[in-house]
């Protein structure tokens, strides 16, 4: 599924958090948003799932308009990974993740037999599969958010939006988050911190500085040496490691924080 | 030597660790699937039960087998019964002790269920039913029917019908202030339902002050205890059609209830805007307790404590958690009155009071414990 954003804006309390912006994300792909902390990547990821409503754009999962469907509707062909998920209520693993069933029952359809199988799948392929009868509140941070995930999964949908999943998340399960998102076959928009995890799963990238767009395209070609020291202010060296051919970033101290 | 003994050491820590997080899990699961087919029915012949126990317990001790006899004759009118069709055991049992039995049913499940959902309606798991201006507002239509004579023309109960006016139009004020300005959010409904509930009680003791009258205050005093004694067969039905009607539309809301748990991004998100639901079931609820404040004025502790007991039982999902809860609201109010009967000889203590009692310490206990987040030991 295509997802498109066109020119959107967002105004919170009169002030104007994302400019005009124009993303679009192709069928199957994972397209990574950038850019540092307060550049509106979280109030733009949260009109494209519709928490917030823009003042003016539009969203397309294909060539349908988003922003004019049911929430049922759009909750049927998109899933959403959000940035924090600490609640302490007493629901089990596997009742949150029922819950990404919800979009596709009536008011008094019971869940079905299909539905558990559904929830048992995504439970095994974020690995949280044993964890099942566990109290959600009683998981850690990164394991909740696999479980947010599993829930986001059981949703069936053909497009994720991701807003910062990785935050709570141990290196090996950032990989394997980012690694079992990329391996199904959905359209994916993520906002993501790191910018080696960027460069290592994004089929494409957008970066973003002050709630505009300042640079687009494949994640070697648009984060640039002078691109990153520009929108963070950082200095930054490009490598290649020899063996892998992995790309990666590395960030060097700066000139003026020389210490005596 | 020395590195076998460390793994050998660190092999039993990981033992230890696996086995207790096996026995978390059965623990969890324990919790989850003794039967939860089989305790709803067992709940059910608890309800049956105590009933019967009920209505034989009084001042003039009665069989528990008449009890059901009587009961089993007025619904069916078989020929074989026919000897339990009138006298005096009869009437006491059909036309005074069981309709107060069967109000206390509706109310203890009806009070249960409502506190249910208002904890979710609030995402508070302090919140009772009575908590968004309800109370008050029920307060201010009794004094004002008690002490200024308003609503005499309803009838016999017209304290109870002025009360239950009072209640739903607190309610309604206070869902039109939350959603004044920007859209009513669970902290701007507490805050409203503080805001009216001041406003109400304050006109309440302006009325009392003013009209000092001494033996109305005593009136309006029993009055706010509760009591299940007014109950006639011709107010229970009307109880339990709303009751009923209010918890099987409840029932096939669970979805959206657990949902309000989450917060309505996450509810966007999958796939329902919670803030329609949340004034409707805003409404419903009032109607429910504006009726129950009717027939049995304002009995507390019920709608805050019986969702605790649930939910420790079958844990947060409303699916599960909505019909025990309205089970150990009837069972404990049925008992609660009895005791309200007997405790002290010929004299029968509000059955607020009595439920207070054992409830406050309760509430105390939750507050400084663990129950302080929707039964998670964790916060």
């Amino acid at each position: 599924m295509k997802l498109t954003c066109e020119n959107i804006n967002v105004t919170l309390d009169d002030k104007e958090i994302v400019k005009s912006l124009t993303l679009h994300a192709a069928d199957n792909a994972f397209v990574g948003i950038v850019g540092p902390n307060g550049c509106g990547k979280s109030t733009f990821l949260k009109t494209v799932y519709r928490v917030l409503k823009p003042k003016a754009g539009t969203v397309f999962l294909d060539d349908a308009n988003a922003l004019k469907m049911s929430y049922r509707q759009s909750a049927q062909k998109l899933a959403v990974v959000a940035q924090h998920n600490h609640q302490d209520f007493d629901f089990t693993v596997g009742e949150v993740v029922m819950m990404g069933r919800a979009p596709h029952k009536r008011a008094l359809e019971r869940d079905h037999a299909e539905d558990f199988r559904i929830v048992n799948d995504a439970l095994d392929r974020v690995q949280m599969g044993t964890f099942k009868e566990r109290l959600f509140a009683s998981l850690s941070g990164g394991e909740q958010q696999r479980v947010i995930l599993a829930r986001a999964l059981a949703q069936k949908t053909q497009c994720l939006i991701l807003d910062e999943p990785t935050n709570h998340l141990d290196i090996k399960y950032q990989l394997q988050m980012l690694e079992l998102v990329k391996s199904m076959k959905m359209t994916v928009v993520a906002a993501i911190h790191d910018l080696n995890l960027a460069m290592m799963y994004c089929d494409y990238v957008y970066i973003m500085d002050a709630g505009r767009i300042v640079g687009h395209g494949k994640p070697e070609d648009a984060l640039t040496e002078a691109m990153i020291e520009k929108v963070y202010g950082v200095r930054v060296k490009h490598m290649t490691d020899p063996e892998s051919g992995c790309r990666m970033l590395a960030f060097l101290p700066s000139n003026k924080t020389h210490i005596i | 030597m020395m590195t076998t003994k460390q793994d050998k050491l660190a092999e039993g820590t990981v033992h230890l660790k696996e086995s207790t997080a096996e026995e978390n899990v059965k623990m969890k699961k324990m919790r989850l699937r003794i039967g939860y087919g089989l305790t709803v029915l067992l709940l059910i012949v608890g309800i049956v039960i105590s009933v019967g126990l009920a209505v034989a317990i009084g001042s003039t001790t009665i069989h528990a087998k008449d009890v059901y006899r009587v009961i089993w004759y007025e619904c069916f009118h078989p020929s074989a019964l026919a000897d339990y069709a009138s006298g005096a055991i009869h009437d006491v049992i059909w036309l005074i002790r069981l309709p107060r039995i069967m109000l206390a049913v509706a109310v203890g499940g009806g009070l249960a269920i409502c506190g249910i959902v208002m904890q979710a309606l609030v995402r508070n798991p302090l919140a009772d039913p009575y908590l968004l201006g309800i109370s008050s507002g029920a307060s201010l239509g009794a004094t004002v029917a008690i002490l200024l004579g308003v609503g005499t023309f309803f009838g016999e109960n017209y304290v109870g019908i002025v009360a239950f006016i009072g209640a739903f139009s607190a309610s309604i004020l206070v869902l039109t202030i939350a959603n004044t300005g920007s859209r009513a959010n669970p902290v701007k409904l507490l805050l409203s339902g503080l805001a009216v509930n001041a406003v109400f009680s304050s006109f309440s003791s302006f009325i009392v002050y003013v009209a000092n009258d001494k033996d109305g205050i005593q009136d309006i005093t029993f009055w706010l205890m509760g009591s299940l004694g007014g109950a006639k067969w011709s107010n229970v039905i009307w109880i339990y059609i709303v009751v009923f009607a209010g918890m099987f539309f409840f029932m096939t809301q669970y979805r959206t209830l657990n949902m309000m748990l989450l917060g309505d991004e996450v509810g966007i998100t999958l796939g329902i805007s919670l803030h329609a639901p949340r004034q409707y079931y805003m409404i419903i609820t009032s109607l429910m307790i504006g009726f129950i404040v009717f027939a049995s004025g304002m009995i507390g502790f019920v709608g805050l404590m019986m969702p605790h007991f649930a939910r420790m039982l079958f844990g947060t999902d409303h699916k599960k958690n909505m019909p025990i809860a309205f089970c150990f609201g009837a069972i404990f109010m049925i008992w609660a009155d009895v005791l309200s009967r007997i405790v002290i000889p010929y004299t029968e203590l509000p059955i607020g009071i009595f439920v207070s009692m054992f409830g406050s310490p309760f509430f105390i206990y939750m507050l400084v414990r663990r129950q302080y987040g929707f039964g998670g030991g964790k916060s």
